[in-house]
C-alpha cells in the first residue's frame, strides 16, 4: 500500500492570506501530514467526499483522503489549473464544480501515466482502496466519485444522508423515519469498508471516538461563536477557513481535539486582552455565502489594509451542537442525532426571527442570524460560477438582509478553485466602492 | 469658491473607462469638459487629455485645485490628487444633475452597473457579471455584423414593426443567432430591435436586484442609444432620465467629490492633501 511520493512543482507566486492566529498557522502543518501519511503508513486509503462521518474511519484505521480539500490545496497554490483542462479535455463542463474538476483531472492524469502527477502538491493523493461519495449538500456528490472510481478502478460505496424537512424536524414521527433510514445508510456504509479493508467494526473504539468528536465540536463552535461576538475580531475569515479542516476532515481523532482546545485557549486569550487582527477596525464585514476564492485567499489581507475586516464567515461553520440525550447509546445514531438537531435549531432560529421558508442551503449560515449579534457593518457574498449548491438563495438572502439589517451587500463573482474566472481588478474596484458607501452611510449616520 | 489665498478654485474628474477617456474641469458649473477614445496608446498617455481639457478651460494644470481620477484606469493617473471608484462618482455626478435621483443605471463600454442613491450618496450597487452581454461592447459586435454604425443603431431600432428574439446570454451566440436572422429574411430593424431588447433585458434583471424606485438615469455611452432606451423604460414601466451628455456624468461625480473634498479640508482649516501630481504618461510596468 505504500507508494512512492513524486518530487513536488515549483509552487507559483504567495496568494494565500497572511494568518493572524498560531492556530490558522499550524493547519498547513495539518494539511501536509494528511497527505504525507496516507503515503508512509500502513493503513489503507479511502478517498472520501466529507458527509461528517470521518469518525467511521478513524475507527476502521482507514485513512481517509478528502479530494474536495485537495482542490483548494491546489488552488491555493495556484496549481489547480492542468488538473481543471485535464477533466475539460474529458467532456467535463467547466461548470461542474471545481473541487470535482480538480480531482477528476487528476484522476485522469494518473491513468494517463499510471503515476501521480508530478506537479501535485504535497506529493498527492496516495492510490485509495475504496471510494466513498454521499448526497450531502450538493447533487455532484455521487457521480464525482462514482467518475473517479472509474479512473482509478477502484470499488465505490454511495450513501445517502438526506436533509428532513426543516419546518417539521420537530415532529417525532419524522425524526424516527430520518433517524431508521440513515443508520440503514451508515450500516451499508460500515459493511462496505468491513469489506474493503477485510475487518470488523470495533464498536466500543467507535463509541469512544464519536464521543470525542462531539466534545471537539462544541470547543469549534464555542470559539468560533466566542470570535464572531469579539470587537476587535481576533480571528478573521481568512483564518476561520483555515481553522474548519481539522473539523471537516479529523473529526474522531486526537489531535483534532487538541487542535480546538488550543483554538479556543487562544483566541479566549485574544478577547480577554482585547487583541484585534488589524490596529484600527472601522469596517465589521460578513463573509456570508459563497465558498472563498481558494486561489486568491490574500484579497482578505487587501481588505485589512483599508481598516475593514471580515469578522466571520457564515459558510464553514459550526452549527449549535445538539444536547445529545443519555438514553442515545449506538454510535451511528449519536453521530445521526446531532446532524437531525442542526435542522431544528436551524428553524427554531428561523421562527424566532419570523422566517419561514428560507431557501438557503442548510450548510450556509444566513446572514441575519450574525449581522446584530456580531456588529457588521456590510455583508459580502460570493457567486460562484461552478458552486450551485452555496450560490442559489443568495439574492434571496440580500433582500433578507436589507429587510432586517440596513446593512449593504455586495455581490463578487468567480469560483473556489477555477482561478480562469476570478477578475482581480474587478474585485478590488467593487470592494472599494463598498468602502465608499459605508463611508457614505457613516456620515449620513445611518 | 475661493482659496485661503482668495483665488479662484478648479476641480478636475478624469475618468478612464475601458473604451473612453472623460475628462470634466469645473469651478461652481462645468467650465470645459472632453471626451476621447482609451486604447492602450491613450491609456498610457491620458495626461494628454487633460491637456487639452485644460486648454478649452483657458487654465495651467498648477490653477486646478484638486483631482479625482476614477474609472478601471483610475490606478494610472499620476497628476491624480485621489482615487475614487466610478460607483461613488457617477452617484455623486447624477445626484448634482437630477437630484430626485435613486436610481442610476450605468451602461458602459466594458460593463453595466446600477446604483442605488440616497441624498446623492451611495446606498447600494450592482455590477454585471463577467461577459460582455449587457454592455457596449455587445452593440459594437452587432453594429459590425449588421453592416451598421453604432450611433445608427438606435434609429434604425425605432422603425421596427415586431422586433426578433435574440439571446441575452452570450455575444458571441447572440451574433450567431443575428446572421441566422439576416439569412432567414428578417428585417434589420427588427433585428436591432430584439438586440437592444436583450441588452434592457439583462441588465433590467441586474438592477432589480436594487429594488428600483423612482427616478431612474440612464447613463454611459449605451444611454446615446434611443433603441435601448425605450427598451428600458418597457421593462421599467415608467420614463427614465437621461442627461445631455450621458458619458460624461463619472467625471463630473469626480470633479464634484474634489470639491466637496477641497471644501471640508478647509472648513476644517485643514490642508489638502495632494498626489504626487506629475502630468506625465502612465507607467504600468515597473
Amino acid at each position: 500500500m505504500t507508494q512512492q511520493k513524486q518530487p513536488e512543482a515549483e509552487v507559483p507566486k504567495k496568494t494565500s492570506a497572511t494568518k493572524w492566529t498560531e492556530s490558522a498557522k499550524k493547519v498547513r502543518g495539518v494539511v501536509r501530514d494528511m497527505y504525507l501519511r496516507a503515503f508512509t503508513e500502513d493503513k489503507p486509503v479511502a478517498w472520501v467526499m466529507f458527509a461528517l462521518v470521518n469518525e467511521l474511519f478513524v475507527a476502521m484505521d482507514v485513512l481517509p483522503v478528502y479530494p474536495e480539500n485537495y482542490a483548494g490545496l491546489c488552488a491555493t497554490k495556484r496549481i489547480g489549473d492542468p488538473f481543471i483542462e485535464r477533466a475539460e479535455a474529458d467532456g467535463f463542463s467547466n461548470v461542474t464544480c471545481s473541487y470535482a474538476r480538480i480531482g477528476l483531472g487528476y484522476s485522469a492524469l494518473w491513468q494517463d501515466t499510471g503515476e501521480i502527477p508530478e506537479f501535485a502538491p504535497d506529493g498527492g493523493m496516495a492510490k485509495p482502496v475504496m471510494m466513498v461519495g454521499s448526497s450531502l449538500a450538493c447533487d455532484t456528490r455521487y457521480k464525482w466519485f462514482q467518475a473517479f472510481s472509474r479512473y482509478m478502478d477502484v470499488p465505490y460505496h454511495a450513501f445517502d444522508t438526506p436533509n428532513p424537512p426543516m419546518y417539521y424536524a420537530s415532529r417525532p414521527d419524522i425524526r424516527e423515519q430520518y433517524t431508521k433510514y440513515n443508520l440503514s445508510q451508515l450500516r451499508g456504509l460500515v459493511a462496505f469498508m468491513e469489506e474493503r479493508v477485510g475487518k470488523k467494526m470495533d464498536w466500543d473504539k467507535l463509541d469512544e471516538i464519536v464521543r470525542r468528536g462531539e466534545k471537539t465540536y462544541q470547543l469549534w463552535y464555542d470559539a468560533y461563536m466566542m470570535a464572531g461576538r469579539a470587537v476587535p475580531c481576533p480571528f478573521p475569515a481568512e483564518d476561520s477557513f483555515n481553522c474548519f479542516v481539522p473539523a471537516f476532515f479529523c473529526m474522531g481523532e486526537e489531535s483534532a481535539l487538541d487542535f480546538y482546545q488550543g483554538l479556543y485557549d487562544e483566541i479566549k486569550y485574544k478577547v480577554d486582552n482585547k487583541i484585534g487582527s488589524i490596529p484600527e477596525e472601522k469596517y465589521r464585514l460578513l463573509w456570508a455565502g459563497g465558498l472563498p476564492p481558494w486561489h486568491t485567499m490574500q484579497i482578505f489581507n487587501y481588505v485589512e489594509e483599508r481598516g475593514a475586516v471580515f469578522c466571520f464567515q457564515a459558510v464553514y461553520l459550526p452549527f449549535p451542537p445538539a444536547d445529545l440525550p443519555d438514553r442515545v447509546t449506538d454510535p451511528l445514531e449519536r453521530l445521526i442525532y446531532g446532524r437531525y438537531d442542526m435542522y431544528i435549531r436551524r428553524a427554531e432560529r428561523d421562527r424566532e426571527l419570523g422566517l419561514f421558508g428560507e431557501c438557503n442551503f442548510v450548510g450556509m449560515g444566513n446572514p441575519v442570524y450574525f449581522v446584530d449579534d456580531f456588529n457588521v457593518d456590510g455583508v459580502v457574498m460570493h457567486w460562484l460560477r461552478s458552486c450551485r449548491g452555496t450560490t442559489i438563495g443568495q439574492i434571496y438572502s440580500k433582500n433578507l438582509t436589507e429587510e432586517y439589517s440596513n446593512v449593504p451587500t455586495l455581490f463578487l463573482e468567480s469560483d473556489m478553485c477555477d482561478v480562469r474566472d476570478y477578475f482581480e481588478a474587478d474585485w478590488k474596484m467593487k470592494l472599494n466602492a463598498l468602502f465608499e458607501t459605508l463611508d457614505a452611510r457613516k456620515r449620513a449616520g445611518s | 469658491m475661493l482659496s485661503e489665498e482668495g483665488l479662484r478654485m478648479y476641480f478636475a474628474g478624469v475618468d478612464i473607462g475601458s473604451t473612453m477617456t472623460k475628462v470634466v474641469i469645473m469651478d461652481e458649473e462645468v467650465l470645459a469638459s472632453i471626451i476621447g477614445p482609451t486604447g492602450a496608446e491613450h491609456r498610457r498617455l491620458a495626461y494628454r487629455v487633460m491637456e487639452e481639457a485644460l486648454e478649452r478651460a483657458k487654465l495651467s494644470f498648477d490653477e486646478v485645485s484638486y483631482i479625482v481620477a476614477t474609472g478601471y484606469g483610475r490606478i494610472n493617473v499620476p497628476f491624480a490628487d485621489k482615487q475614487i471608484t466610478e460607483i461613488t462618482c457617477h452617484a455623486k455626478g447624477v445626484s448634482s444633475l437630477f437630484p430626485t435621483v435613486r436610481v442610476a443605471i450605468d451602461i458602459g463600454g466594458q460593463d453595466a452597473k446600477g446604483i442605488k442613491i440616497s441624498d446623492g450618496r451611495v446606498i447600494d450597487f450592482v455590477m454585471n457579471d463577467k461577459c460582455a452581454a449587457g454592455t457596449g461592447r455587445f452593440l459594437e459586435v452587432i453594429a459590425e455584423t449588421l453592416g451598421l454604425k453604432l450611433e445608427e443603431l438606435g434609429e434604425t431600432s425605432m422603425k421596427s414593426k415586431s422586433k426578433v428574439n435574440i439571446s441575452s446570454t452570450c455575444t458571441v451566440f447572440a451574433e450567431q443567432e443575428v446572421v441566422s436572422r439576416i439569412a432567414d429574411g428578417a428585417d434589420i430593424e427588427d433585428i436591432v430591435a430584439g438586440i437592444h431588447d436583450s441588452i434592457a433585458s439583462r441588465v433590467y434583471r441586474m438592477a432589480e436586484r436594487l429594488k428600483i424606485e423612482r427616478d431612474v438615469v440612464i447613463t454611459g455611452g449605451v444611454a446615446k442609444n434611443i433603441g435601448v432606451v425605450k427598451a428600458m423604460e418597457d421593462y421599467l414601466g415608467f420614463p427614465v432620465l437621461v442627461p445631455e451628455e450621458p458619458l460624461l456624468t463619472g467625471a463630473r461625480g469626480a470633479a464634484s467629490l474634489g470639491k466637496e473634498l477641497t471644501l471640508k479640508a478647509l472648513e476644517r482649516g485643514e490642508s489638502i492633501e495632494r498626489g504626487t501630481r506629475r502630468l506625465e504618461e502612465a507607467t504600468f510596468f515597473k
